[in-house]
């Protein structure tokens, strides 16, 4: 009876899930269909899995950018390094002392940092003071700074993990066993929130590999260290603009520029890493998620 | 102890990790320097000694050299050789004008926002206002520069190349903007598939109107039932036709505005117009018949898409000529095309002038010297075709009847200046034309406005800041009907009925007043 009524969970949890996961991977499906359909049979037919012709004219056109789309990996990968890094230690150098009840002053603090989930500064007055005070504009510092000490929400995150997960008892302990204050942090503490540690990692890391404001705004004349958002954003807009504004133009070479197409080759090339590596990260991230949230 | 072992090794890599990642971030410019980045390393250093010239020469004899920061705007070519094309510039305008010349090449995706964020910590000098926000904005909050001034002492030669089409940059009192030289005026007209009309006797000269059009299209779609006759795409495509005068709102506000064959200053509510309800009673029997795009909701990609893939007959758009039009297509679609009139007249309205202005930022430190190389860049044939083309024999040659092609061995994609972009400048006209146009091709531009009727309210720009809640409410109930009553999507009575109810209650006759109001005062202020 038991083992029948499992079975049966068992099998409509089956169902369930494949449609979920149907639904999951049909519109990437769709993506990459789309991207190897001709420009014509798109005109004609709109998006659909079984292309009436195939046609890699998208391709064709981003092959022409191949070497730049290499570099803007490069780019992005070098943000995405440093970046996730960088922010992963100043996010938990601020979160580990707020879960700490011995710091003075800690909820102004943490107020502080809840303060900026909600309002911001604004472009305009972030730009000024990025570019007129720290002077990062055109340089690698530009794809970094502006974002990294942005979530509050994952300094929020953390602290919440760090004081519902870490007794204070160990804490304690390991002080009259004569720990530092920074070898609690980094043998203890740190220890104990691998999950955190990699859910705030994960997460940042997608922040600044989908980042693209940052290029936007902060090169100008050095396009060279565009990342690989903004270079695609680029050959998309430019084959927007070219297959809109032809009239305006005198291209005296018969350039048929695939807009359509390119949008679904750009975002399948955007994606394909972070498929490629997200099964690495995912079963921290779903273990950090579930301890973090619940006990939150 | 296991937990601080492998502690210790996960605290280890991730610094090694770190050091190695700094390591190579940084080391990437210099150890795999492309030549992009060695250029930028150049320009760099270039900037820094100028830098220092600037210094010294201040210390000797204050501004006699001025350096500006023009952007210049960029779709696929990267503009590699834009040091080159920079100097030769400067080898001009610095003995002549005592200006040296700063080009900013600034990508299509990132002009507005980067140019909106550098105009305010003064970034740049002097730019055209395009693909941004309209200029009279800018004038309002006072990002550009007042020009009359300048102009009367710098400008004698825009002056002159512009004539009237001048006022189109006027806002309120002053001159904010400088319109480009163009072929200003347009009519509505149709693109044709050359082959389809060949083989079924249509010409051209068929089509004068709509009702032409309707019975061209269903000819077409006799003999080729698969065929779709007209894609969908702007708004835009199919007021044309109405002929009317927006009132220098950048087709962003629709809401009120002229009917250019009534010629009087009389602003009215397009939507109730007889004009509209003729266009829609055109389009919905095309849709009827199926002369659409299949579910033309969605289809909103650019229309010249359907028609160079072979996927319509035609499109709709506008031009100065139609034969033109459909010309200049012909390149870049690489099929014959033919180009007809849905209208007789070539209207010129604040609008049509005013796409492309040129202004310089208020925030510049070097306001004569940005004008006295605009007047060059109106003027000077040689720096027009410098910037336009760049350099002859390294960037293009000369053909013997006075039209210039690419140099050889280069196209648009690996010639080093971007040579699609010279309507970007202020006076294409004085340049060489490009094959596969005649050599009197820029002749028929300026011709042109010879003949255009010009609205009643040319040059006049309406300042939307007292309705802006009114313009972005009648913006939603647009986008909620127009589509489907142009389409006839639906019962297109009834809701042409509730779109107007609708526009009234959220308060179009607010802006169409205040549209009234400003044009009149203009108007007594103009006599």
């Amino acid at each position: 009876m038991n083992m029948k009524s499992e079975r049966g969970f068992s099998n409509g949890a089956a169902v369930i899930m494949v449609l979920l996961a149907f639904i999951c991977i049909f519109p990437v499906l769709l993506l990459f269909m789309s991207s190897i359909t001709s420009e014509a049979s798109l005109l004609k037919n709109g998006y659909s899995v079984f292309p009436e012709e195939f046609g890699f004219d998208a391709y064709r056109y981003l092959w022409m950018s191949r070497e730049k789309i290499l570099r803007a990996y490069g780019m992005t990968i070098a943000q995405t390094s440093v970046g996730t890094s960088l922010s992963v230690v100043v996010t938990t150098l601020l979160a580990y002392p707020l879960s700490r009840k011995d710091l003075p002053g800690r909820n102004v603090i943490a107020f502080y940092i809840f303060f900026t989930m909600l309002f911001s500064g604004g472009m305009i007055p972030s730009y000024m003071m990025w570019t007129q005070m720290f002077h990062i504009k055109d340089t690698f510092f530009a794809l970094i700074f502006p974002s990294l000490f942005l979530s509050g929400f994952a300094v929020i995150m953390m602290r919440t993990y760090f004081s519902t997960n870490i007794p204070d008892n160990v804490l304690e302990a390991a002080k009259i066993d004569g720990a530092s204050e920074v070898k609690i942090l980094l043998r203890i503490v740190l220890p104990m929130s691998k999950p955190i540690l990699s859910t705030v990692g994960l997460m940042t890391a997608l922040a600044y590999w989908n980042d693209w404001m940052n290029g936007l705004y902060y090169l100008t004349k050095r396009t060279d260290l565009y990342t690989i958002q903004n270079l695609l954003n680029r050959l998309i807009t430019s084959a927007d603009f070219l297959s809109n504004n032809q009239a305006n133009s005198l291209l005296a070479a018969n350039i048929q520029v695939p807009s359509v197409g390119v949008r679904m080759a750009v975002a399948v090339i955007a994606i394909l890493p972070i498929l490629v590596i997200y099964p690495f990260f995912q079963k921290g991230f779903v273990k950090g998620i579930v301890i973090g949230g619940v006990k939150g | 102890m296991k937990k601080n072992m492998i502690c210790k090794k996960i605290a280890s890599v991730i610094l090694a990790g770190a050091i190695v990642l700094c390591a190579t971030a940084c080391g990437t410019g210099a150890a795999e320097g492309t030549p992009a980045d060695e250029g930028a390393a150049k320009q760099e250093q270039g900037q820094a000694s100028e830098e220092k010239e600037e210094k010294e020469e201040k210390g000797q004899a204050p501004g006699e050299i001025e350096k500006i920061v023009v952007p210049y705007m960029l779709t696929m070519n990267a503009a590699e050789e834009r040091d080159k094309v920079q100097d030769a510039i400067n080898e001009m305008t610095k003995e002549k004008l005592g200006v040296e010349v700063e080009l900013l090449c600034i990508d299509f995706a990132s002009w507005s926002d980067q140019l909106n964020l550098l105009l305010t910590d003064g970034g740049v000098d002097l730019f055209n206002c395009c693909f941004m926000s309209p200029m009279s904005s800018y004038a309002d909050s006072g990002a550009v520069a007042e020009l009359d001034g300048l102009l009367d002492e710098y400008g004698q030669g825009i002056k002159d190349c512009l004539g009237d089409y001048i006022e189109s940059g006027r806002v309120g009192g002053s001159i904010y903007g400088l319109p480009k030289v163009d072929a200003y005026s347009n009519r509505p007209c149709v693109v044709m598939d050359a082959e389809i009309c060949d083989e079924l006797g249509i010409t051209p000269d068929d089509i004068h109107n709509f009702s032409d059009l309707t019975n061209v299209a269903l000819k077409v779609k006799e003999a080729y039932p698969e065929l779709a006759i007209f894609p969908t795409g702007t708004n835009g495509d199919f007021l044309g036709p109405i002929g009317f005068d927006p009132l220098g709102t950048g087709g962003n506000n629709i809401f009120g505005g002229l009917i250019l064959a009534d010629n009087n200053l009389k602003v009215v509510n397009v939507f109730e117009t007889e004009q509209f309800e003729e266009m829609i009673s055109y389009t919905n029997e095309w849709m009827e018949r199926g002369l659409f795009v299949n579910d033309p909701m969605n289809s909103q990609d650019g229309a010249v898409a359907y028609l160079s893939n072979k996927q319509s007959f035609c499109y709709l758009g506008g031009g100065f000529d139609p034969a033109v039009a459909a010309q200049v297509q012909e390149n870049n679609c690489g099929m014959r095309l033919y180009g007809a009139e849905l209208a007789s007249v070539n209207y010129a309205t604040t609008d049509s002038v005013s796409g492309m202005m040129w202004c310089i930022s208020s925030l510049s430190e070097h306001k004569e010297a940005a004008m006295k190389f605009l007047n060059a860049l109106y003027t000077d044939a040689d720096l027009a075709n410098l910037v336009c083309s760049g350099m002859e024999g390294v960037h293009y040659v000369k053909n013997d009847d006075g039209t210039v092609n690419f140099a050889e061995g280069l196209d648009a994609f690996t010639t080093g200046w971007p040579s699609g972009m010279g309507t970007f400048w202020p006076n294409i006209t004085i340049t060489y034309p490009w094959e596969p146009n005649k050599s009197d091709y820029y002749e028929s531009w300026i011709a042109s406005n010879e003949n255009a009727t010009l609205s009643p309210a040319m040059g006049f720009t309406f300042d939307p800041s007292n309705v802006t809640d009114e313009i972005t409410a009648c913006t939603n109930v647009v986008s909620q009907y127009y589509n489907t009553i142009v389409l006839g999507l639906d019962d297109t009575q009834t809701l042409l009925s509730q779109f107007r109810k609708e526009l009234h209650d959220v308060g179009i006759d607010a802006i169409i007043e205040e549209k009234q109001a400003q044009l009149d005062a203009w108007a007594a202020n103009k006599q």
